[in-house]
């Protein structure tokens, strides 16, 4: 008992940490986001107070890009199935948060593993609202939140080919910012997200991630009244891992991906995202991993 | 007896409403509405919402705002309406009780009425 209250307290303090937050709830008012939406996966809409957000994700075509950027074959689960479940809370006018978790499922031939998901809290403020009145001006949000490791890594994998993986194995804490020029007839937008690692013990001693930098470029149009189409590119660069203290050479990793999104966009009811992206689709890559991931999503306001 | 109370009621309403975005009880929505053959959902951040904000349909349509307040609505309407914005019907739906009698789904969002 100690021993699992040990290893989830820091997701009860997360999870009554959120409950707090969620207590304090007032009227939305515009413009909380549009978002360029490659970050959180559930974004709160001007005029929603509360949201519910629930996932079902396939990654598949996983290949390895070694740290000369070759791709080579995964050694891997040959395809991935996640569930992810959200719900977003708007807390003050300007300000809304998500906590997000899942459970996921890896499969290399006939074996396969199931697992919880590592989980997240995320904040979003809005430093800068949009308006008709000025559609030059960008809605501007400024992004905080913390990934917490609650489950196993690559790094300490029991499993053969990584099967029973379902996380990063290290705690994240990222801020960052999002510009969403929203009111111009082809919307657009980018944001910069930076991490700070949090060390880890593993197998192999005390390994230290490098921090992150994520850069997303997104732009999109309406179809209709009730549709939204996006799309983005996004680059990620991780500096050098340290194991026990020492720079592990030729860590650092980077990722050039793809993204594209069809979302409806209609009040106070159910909601639907389509997401098709690509890890490592373009440009060079180093240390990371091409996949090809579809997602669907279904969101309702509360 | 009926069409000439609410014709009183919105002479009285009508010019207080006019000009200004204010917020009103479905009663007073009802009666500002009389005579006009819309009702225009907007918001402020409603970029396509720009196609309904025009001259032309200020004389005949009640403009309702459910998620701005009074500033920013009388604002746009300024700006898009011109100088019919002094002439036209504007209520600020602040408990969304309109939204929900016309299902609001998205916007722009027109109502023959």
């Amino acid at each position: 008992m100690l021993k699992f209250v040990k290893r989830y307290s820091c997701t009860f303090v997360l999870a009554m940490t959120s409950v707090l937050l969620l207590s304090v709830s007032s009227k939305a008012y515009p413009c909380s986001s549009c978002g360029s939406g490659a970050a959180d996966p559930v974004i709160l809409n001007p005029m929603e107070n509360q949201k519910f957000y629930l996932d079902i994700a396939q990654q598949s075509n996983f290949k390895d890009v070694d740290s000369e950027g070759d791709v080579r074959r995964d050694l891997g689960p040959e395809k991935k199935m996640q569930m992810q479940m959200a719900f977003a809370q708007r807390i003050t006018e300007r300000l809304f948060g998500s906590l997000v978790s899942g459970v996921g499922r890896n499969a290399r031939g006939s074996r396969q593993a199931t697992g919880i998901l590592d989980t997240s809290l995320n904040l979003r403020y809005n430093l800068m609202n949009q308006t008709m009145l000025n559609p030059y001006l960008p809605q501007v949000q400024v992004m905080l939140s913390h990934r917490l490791k609650t489950t196993r890594s690559v790094q300490d994998a029991r499993k053969e080919n990584y099967l029973d993986s379902f996380g990063t194995g290290y705690s994240e804490s990222f801020y960052g910012v999002d510009a969403w020029f929203g009111m111009l007839p082809v919307m657009f937008g980018g944001s910069i997200l930076r991490s700070a690692p949090w060390a880890a013990d593993t197998k192999s001693g005390r390994l230290l991630p490098g921090p992150v930098q994520k850069e997303i470029v997104s732009i999109g149009f309406m179809v209709t009244p009730e549709v939204k189409i996006m799309g983005g590119a996004v680059r990620e660069r991780r500096a050098t891992i340290r194991l026990n203290g020492s720079e592990l050479r030729n860590s650092d990793r980077t990722s050039h991906d793809l993204y594209g999104t069809l979302e409806t966009s209609l009040l106070g009811v159910d909601n639907y995202r389509v997401t098709l992206s690509k890890r490592a689709a373009f440009a060079t890559n180093k240390n990371t991993t091409e996949l090809v991931s579809l997602t669907l999503a279904w969101m309702r306001t509360l | 007896m009926k069409n000439i109370l609410g014709f009183l009621l919105f002479l009285s309403l009508a010019s207080p409403l006019a000009a200004r975005c204010r917020t009103a009880s479905e009663a007073e929505f009802k009666a500002a509405a009389l005579g006009k053959t819309r009702v225009v959902f907007f918001a402020s951040w409603c970029k396509s919402c720009e196609a309904h904000l025009t001259p032309d349909y200020a004389k005949d349509s009640v403009f309702v705002t459910s998620y701005d307040n009074a500033e920013i609505a009388d604002e746009v309407l300024k700006k898009f309406l011109a100088a019919e914005a002094d002439h036209a019907i504007c209520i600020v739906d602040r408990d969304e009780r309109l939204a929900m009698l016309y299902k609001l789904k998205f916007l722009p969002y027109v109502v023959p009425i």
